[in-house]
């Protein structure tokens, strides 16, 4: 036990290669196996909607806040989505304080891209008044145990965020032309696509999904595919790294179709525990 | 700055070819390519490099010495800056510069030069569509220049594709606008494999494939314009 | 205010909807009379993140809900001190408060030194020559008596809250009582010793005698707390026989609860 702690130690990429050799990963999971995915919605009241996930010990909260804004002048019948991923200190002894960094930034920008293709919210439904006053949705992320699969587990808690937003009702005073707001009335946001990511690295030319932040420390490239309940693609993210053939992502797409039914499954099933109707 | 050191080291190469929209069986077209090498003198290798309208200015400095914090003991530590025309680089420069890295740390040979640093510094000088694509040639070309080793050379090449499924290889801003998928891929020179991608909007499994392979082939004429333009550098020199 | 270049930009103004209530003011008096030294249930949970040395998790029914780790003893950089450095990090979730949502780059120095304080009378700083230990405290939903939960996750150092309200102190206010209160205090103890870590008040107290009674309002509370932590303690002690998790900061402190035990 303490020689191969030690062989972990010393030679990591040599120690992953004799688990491959046998299709397995450390963790004993099979090469193509997630880990445990846990989604709890809801649970910050405070945030307009909410959700909590856990990827194995990657755990990630989004909550929305709804507040208003004018819309901008060349699109004013559109509000507006911000998704900002934080990693604090907190979460791994990797990430120092202050402003966000590289990758916080980047993850960012991918849920942005995500939301943007994808069309998941209109950004014509949360129009309230053209050119007057629409929705912003401030979506923020933040990582709580970073342990790998930083962006499955972004987009798995947006998407169940999102689920659970409910909006209170917008109603125009005419006289004065300002909005008012019933607290007591909610209204869920209508929701048009559900993107799911899976994400996989490349090791060498062994294709693994749901990297824990070892495997990903260990790899040499990264690929991430998200797809929608029609199995069109929403975004395939390969950041650089080993190269892939086409045949090769023909393979990944198909796995993350599977992953989608799992992932949509398991949000169906939270959603629906939370709000029997 | 470019009469005293562009003329003498560099060189002016360029390549024509009729813009048109093409079917998966047409032979790719892409706009016209015009690169210059070696134009800056402070930077170890440098590249100007131009498609269509889309203009980008790639500076590389290294190996050099790296900052204690950012060493890596077993290979150089690459490092890619991307400047926007105007103001400050903001998330959406950070995230692209994030995928140049990752693609360029792919080829270049880094174990070569532990403890190290690389340095690619992309400017973009105009933006008239297939941004990514460019900087990613550019960044090539500006590795070439600095003679850094590499395994393999990379292209950058963006597809477009319209509603009803007909792609356009290197779009331009409005074609990439009224576009509704837009497909960016790094090819690799050895094997035509995808280092690096990067997608807006929707599309379907069988079209991603076809800009795959759209793009394998237009990649050949760029490694083709690189192996000239490589050729007539030295033979001039 | 400087546009942030660091993270996706939104409009550059934009309101809570909470001002637009329809009818004004929020009316919702629940005045419910309660027993002015009656604690909130508290959750606690220790060894949660699994890139942390230690961590914990404090839920008070009112709501708030506070994660800590604890990541350290590294190398401190700039110079060697005789003793260890404690760094200490208070951030709230952009989402955590009603109202308006904060912007993400704000963060808390006020409560991060109040934390500094409390802990750094509790950890053996002089064992960790040269070296830093950090603490970082994240808030997830604020229920009030923020600070007092954020203290009390860190083993023996139980703390809190008060307010005050007319002619009487509440303990663990929610946050609907902190919004009407006109002073606050939190009180920090270490139960083991009988000594005040940490003070914290502010507003309009009173007399010197009110500040006094809120005093020991506060101390009572902190240890009636102090066997509920160390319950928790205790119970991810019993389930981690290694101690692994517990072993830096905690090892020397828990190894003396057990003894009492």
């Amino acid at each position: 036990m303490a020689a191969a702690s030690g062989f972990r130690t010393v030679e990591p990429v040599e120690y992953y290669r004799r688990f491959l050799k046998e299709n397995c990963r450390p963790d004993g999971r099979d090469l193509g196996e997630f880990r445990t995915t846990t989604i709890n919605i809801g649970s910050i009241t405070t945030a307009d909607g909410s959700a909590l996930v856990k990827l194995g010990n990657t755990t990630v909260v989004c909550g929305i806040k709804a507040e208003f804004a004018a819309p901008l002048a060349d699109s004013s019948n559109k509000g507006y989505i911000v998704p900002n991923v934080d990693l604090p200190p907190l979460c791994s002894s990797r990430f120092r304080p202050g402003p966000p960094g590289e990758e916080a930034q980047a993850a960012s920008q991918f849920v942005a891209d995500v939301i943007e293709n994808s069309q998941v919210v209109m950004k014509e439904d949360l129009c309230i008044v053209d050119g007057k006053i629409a929705w912003v949705l401030y979506c923020d992320i933040i990582c709580l145990d970073y342990d790998g699969n930083l962006l499955d587990a972004c987009m798995c808690a947006f998407l169940a965020a999102l689920r659970n937003v409910q909006l209170p009702a917008v109603t125009i005073n005419e006289e004065t032309g300002l909005a008012e707001v019933n607290l007591k009335e909610k209204i869920p946001l209508t929701i048009r696509k559900e993107p799911v990511a899976t994400s996989f690295i490349l090791f060498d030319t062994v294709m693994i999904v749901d990297p824990t932040a070892e495997e990903e420390d260990l790899a040499t490239g990264m690929l991430t595919i998200v797809t929608d309940e029609e199995g069109k693609l929403c975004s395939v993210h390969k950041p650089g790294g080993s190269a892939l053939t086409g045949a090769k992502l023909q393979d990944c797409i198909s796995r993350a179709t599977a992953r989608y039914k799992e992932v949509k499954k398991l949000i169906d099933k939270v959603i629906k525990s939370v709000k029997p109707t | 700055m470019r009469k005293r050191y562009g003329e003498a080291r560099g060189w002016i190469g360029a390549m024509e070819t009729e813009q048109k929209k093409c079917d998966s069986g047409d032979l790719p077209s892409l706009r016209r390519i015009v690169c210059e090498q070696g134009l800056l003198s402070r930077p170890d290798g440098s590249a100007s490099w131009m498609q269509g309208d889309t203009s980008v200015l790639a500076g590389v400095y290294g190996p050099s010495e790296v900052k204690v914090s950012k060493e890596i003991y077993d290979k150089a530590t690459l490092e890619v800056m991307l400047r926007p025309k105007v103001g400050l680089p903001g998330v959406y420069e950070r995230s692209r510069e994030q995928m140049i890295k990752k693609t360029c740390e792919a080829v270049v040979l880094g174990t070569l030069h532990p403890r190290s640093s690389i340095t690619i510094v992309l400017q973009v000088i105009t933006d008239a569509g297939s941004l990514l694509a460019s900087c990613l040639n550019a960044a090539c070309m500006g590795l070439m220049d600095a003679g850094l080793p590499m395994g393999s050379l990379f292209c950058g090449v963006t597809c477009a594709l319209d509603a009803d499924g007909n792609f356009t290889l290197d779009p331009t801003a409005k074609q990439e606008k009224e576009a509704q998928t837009v497909l960016t891929f790094a090819i690799d020179s050895i094997e035509k494999k995808v280092l690096m991608s990067s997608m807006k909007g929707t599309c379907s499994v069988e079209q991603l494939q076809q800009c795959v392979a759209a793009s394998q082939r237009a990649a050949d004429t760029i490694f083709q314009f690189y192996r000239d333009s490589a050729c007539r550098k030295y033979s001039k020199w | 205010m400087p546009l942030d270049h660091r993270r996706v930009p939104g409009p550059e103004e934009s309101q809570s909807p909470l001002l637009f209530v329809a009818g004004g003011a929020e009316e919702e008096a629940s005045e419910a009379r309660r027993d002015p030294s009656a604690l909130q249930p508290l959750f606690a949970r220790v060894s949660l993140l699994s890139q942390a040395k230690g961590s914990a998790f404090v839920e008070l029914s009112g709501g708030t809900k506070v994660l800590c780790a604890v990541y350290g003893p590294r190398e401190a950089g700039g110079g060697g001190e005789a003793r260890g450095r404690l760094v200490c990090e208070f951030r709230r979730a952009p989402f955590a408060s009603r109202g308006a949502r904060r912007k993400p780059s704000e963060r808390d120095p006020a409560l991060a030194q109040a934390l500094q304080e409390a802990l750094s009378a509790a950890v053996r700083l002089g064992r960790y020559p040269r070296a830093q230990l950090e603490v970082s405290a994240l808030l997830l939903e604020d229920g009030g008596s923020v600070l007092a939960a954020a203290l009390s996750l860190f083993d023996l150092v139980s703390a809190c809250a008060l307010c005050r309200r007319g002619g009487e102190w509440l303990l663990q206010p929610t946050e609907e009582e902190t919004r009407r209160a006109c002073a606050q205090l939190t009180v920090a103890l270490l139960p083991s010793l009988n000594q005040v870590a940490g003070l914290l008040g502010s507003g309009e107290g009173g007399p010197p005698e009110s500040w006094a009674q809120a005093l020991r309002l506060g101390l009572d509370g902190c240890q009636r707390l102090y066997p509920l932590l160390r319950e928790s303690l205790l119970r991810a002690a019993k389930a981690h026989l290694p101690l692994r998790n517990l072993q830096l900061k905690r090892g020397t402190l828990l190894h003396r609860v057990l003894q009492n035990k």
